[in-house]
């Protein structure tokens, strides 16, 4: 019950659901969880609120989480379509911030991360440029897309494939990826 | 001519029959599930009635914006000419009748846990001392939320479902079956479902309130967990924060002798097995709780229940 919940971070979208203006902390947020500013809300759970709040013509208020590398944020975010635009008006409330180690023991992470790879398809490794570095896999129907990666190396992962929605810049980051691929 | 009547009067039988089928089709599952859980609190004839009444309540509220957009006097009579067939619409949407669903279950267990554990529906220990907080804001949210809790408690009590406490995608959901309705001029139609609109803010709701009340609790986040202390709509709200599924499931988990869903719940928000075997005695006293939970670690029951059908249906 600190000062958090009085802070309010105040930000604007606009009618393709990019980030036009935002306050901190949710200016660095979108940064660090690899959208760009002005750039599409890049915390799924704020995108999927402010898209709905456009789209229906509603104002709407929920509890929402994001997460990047280092940390997991929950915060209260009110958003209502702009009076004076085509976008939305938000505001995001009692910010909390949790280092992602918490209550998850290195061991416990490190356990899931083997059993993810173990049961993948395809795997790469990519650079910290979002670049991708090698790819492998075991699936035949994947060995094109190993055979572009592998000729293409150093290009960002998500030439390769095709992402939902077409308003990301490059490059995206690995996590926030839904995407489709050739499997020809 | 003949040839096209007959044709659209076959079309008609088939569509009636095609209705039919799916009510025998669905007598049977519903039997079953009745026959053989006697017991379930789930679908009793209170629940039922709730849900009917609730129901009738939305559609009233729809139907009285149009009227009063159309400038109508005799409101009764539009409203009695249609009530039912909005009605019909309104129950076959499935999200819309859950939620229902859920809220009449909730009111019913916050009226059982008042009885049987003497915990306050409307002023649990822990709204008493957001209440008194030094924190303007905090204290602020918690004076709205008992009143908005005051309000649910009542309005469950005469089977009401006010528009504005729908969660913004069910709201919109009632809007857009009200506007699939030709009640009215098209800018008839259009001016209710506007005024509708604007009227709407998910912020104000209960639910918003007990969500940005439960955001900003902090260290007392805890004790939001335990429903003695919470009070069942907050320790929902928390239980379904903390183990990330949709709340009126949580809510149904509570309900119906479900002991499985309710262990893997609070496991997941993060309660040792000690605290769930606590809980569990307010909650469903006389369900067995699962073996094995000592052994689980919050992580593994939060995927558990991800993997489970339900969630990601919900």
């Amino acid at each position: 019950m600190s000062g958090t919940a009085l802070h309010i971070a105040r930000a604007k979208t606009d009618a393709r659901d990019w980030l036009i203006e935002a306050d901190e902390p949710l200016a660095s947020l979108q940064l660090r969880i690899g959208g760009e500013l002005p750039g599409i809300v890049a915390a799924p759970a704020l995108l999927e609120l402010v898209r709905k709040s456009r789209l229906y013509g509603l104002r709407l208020a929920r509890a929402i989480r994001a997460q990047d590398d280092a940390e997991r944020v929950t915060a209260w975010a009110e958003v209502a379509p702009d009076p004076e635009g085509e976008g939305c008006v938000l505001s995001l409330s009692n910010w909390q911030a949790v280092a992602l180690l918490q209550g998850d023991s290195p061991d416990e992470l490190e356990h899931r991360r083997e059993i993810a790879r173990q049961l993948a398809e395809f795997s790469a490794r990519l650079g910290p440029g979002q670049e991708v570095l090698s790819a492998e896999t075991g699936a035949p129907d994947l060995a094109g897309l190993v055979q572009a990666m592998r000729e293409g190396a150093g290009r960002p992962w998500t030439d390769f494939v095709l992402l939902e929605g077409k308003d990301h810049r490059q490059p995206m980051h690995w996590r926030l990826g839904g995407c489709w691929m050739d499997r020809s | 001519m003949v040839e096209q009547a007959g044709m659209s009067a076959e079309k008609l039988l088939q569509d009636g029959l095609t209705r039919g089928d799916a009510v025998i089709a669905s007598a049977r599952p519903v039997l079953r599930y009745l026959l053989s859980n006697e017991d379930s609190d789930l679908f009793t004839d209170e629940v039922i009635a709730r849900i009917r009444g609730m129901v009738f309540d939305m559609a009233d509220r729809l139907l009285f914006a149009v009227a009063e957009a159309a400038g109508i006097s005799d409101r009764d009579d539009f409203l009695a000419k249609h009530l039912d067939d909005l009605v019909t619409s309104l129950s076959g949407d499935e999200p819309l009748l859950g939620h229902a669903h859920a809220l009449a279950l909730e009111g019913r267990m916050a009226e059982a846990l008042q009885e049987r554990s003497d915990v306050d529906a409307v002023l649990p220990p822990l709204v008493q001392e957001l209440a008194a907080s030094d924190d303007e804001t905090v204290a602020g949210l918690a004076m709205s939320y008992l009143a908005a809790q005051a309000r649910f408690m009542q309005h469950q009590r005469r089977m009401e479902l006010p528009l504005g406490e729908l969660p913004g995608d069910l709201f919109h959901k009632a809007l857009l079956i009200l506007q699939s309705h030709d009640l009215a001029e098209p800018e008839v139609m259009d001016a209710a479902i506007a005024s509708l609109r604007k009227g709407f803010d998910e912020a104000h709701g209960r639910l918003g309130l007990v969500t940005r009340l439960v955001t900003c609790m902090g260290g007392k986040l805890r004790r939001a967990l335990r429903v003695e202390q919470a009070g069942l709509a907050i320790f929902a709200t928390a239980l379904a924060m903390g183990s990330d599924q949709d709340r009126d499931l949580a809510i149904l988990a509570l309900n119906g002798r479900l002991p499985a869903r309710l262990a893997l719940s609070l496991r997941a928000a993060g309660l040792k097995a000690e605290r769930i075997r606590a809980q569990f005695a307010y909650l469903q006293p006389m369900a067995m709780l699962p073996d094995g939970l000592d052994g689980l670690s919050g992580k593994r029951a939060a995927a558990i229940l991800a993997e489970a059908e339900l969630g990601t249906a919900a």
